[in-house]
């Protein structure tokens, strides 16, 4: 099958057995191959302002489909290399910038009592331009069960 | 067209070839039958056309993953 995008592709991955996700210089797309010969990308969202003048280093999607990270790495005028990510919910077409260099998407139990459910989580390291210390923060992206706050971790770097 | 990258996918044995057209557009052609580079790349005058150094290095990779493969069965 070939298939045309009206723009640049700056990053491509494989993000599951039959869908390529493709980053162009202003949004994102995903292609699924299985659709054959009328396969076509489909936009998922548009990149950020903050992100326009980024070098693309990663993409990825949660289990679900539901949630999707891109990151960016740029330098600012002191030649410091500084980073962004873009969080964005497909299903709530919401995006949120952050400032931080990796990231990764996970489902686990977040307690130790025996049987707890698992917890979809992002995690990210976040390291912001005006600060020098650096934290990790694992943030919980489902729903939680009625009753309960979600659940947040932070720990410096 | 000159393509200036390409993705394999392993377990689907599967490769994405990329062609940018400028910077307007890009096209990407997928190939989903069994993987055969030199086949993908030689089979007619009309389809992209991949750098040498681009089907050496996936090559490469291809025979270092069935490698692997070998080892762990």
């Amino acid at each position: 099958m070939t298939t045309t995008l009206n723009e640049k592709v700056v990053f491509w991955r494989w993000i599951s057995d039959t869908k390529l996700a493709l980053v162009g210089a202003t949004s994102v797309y995903h292609l699924d191959i299985t659709q054959g010969t009328s396969a076509a990308p489909v936009k998922i969202f548009d990149r950020l302002p903050t992100l326009a003048n980024c070098q693309i280093m990663s993409y990825d999607v949660d289990a679900t489909e539901k949630w999707c990270y891109l990151i960016g790495l740029y330098s600012d005028a002191n030649r410091n290399i500084l980073s962004h990510i873009q969080l964005y919910s497909i299903e709530r077409s919401m995006a949120m910038p952050l400032e931080g260099y990796a990231a990764c998407f996970a489902e686990m139990p977040v307690t130790d009592a025996p049987g707890a459910p698992k917890t979809q989580l992002f995690c990210f390291c976040e390291r912001k331009a005006t600060e020098t210390t650096q934290k990790f923060i694992c943030t919980e992206i489902g729903t939680p069960p009625a009753g309960q706050q979600k659940f947040k971790s932070m720990s410096e770097i | 067209m000159k393509a200036d990258g390409i993705l394999m996918h392993r377990e689907r044995k599967v490769i994405a070839v990329r062609a940018p057209q400028g910077d307007a557009a890009t096209v990407i052609q997928v190939s989903t039958a069994q993987l055969d580079i030199h086949a993908f790349v030689l089979s007619d005058s009309d389809e992209l056309q991949i750098d040498s150094y681009l089907i050496e290095t996936t090559l490469l990779v291809f025979r270092f993953l069935t490698w692997l493969l070998h080892l762990s069965s």
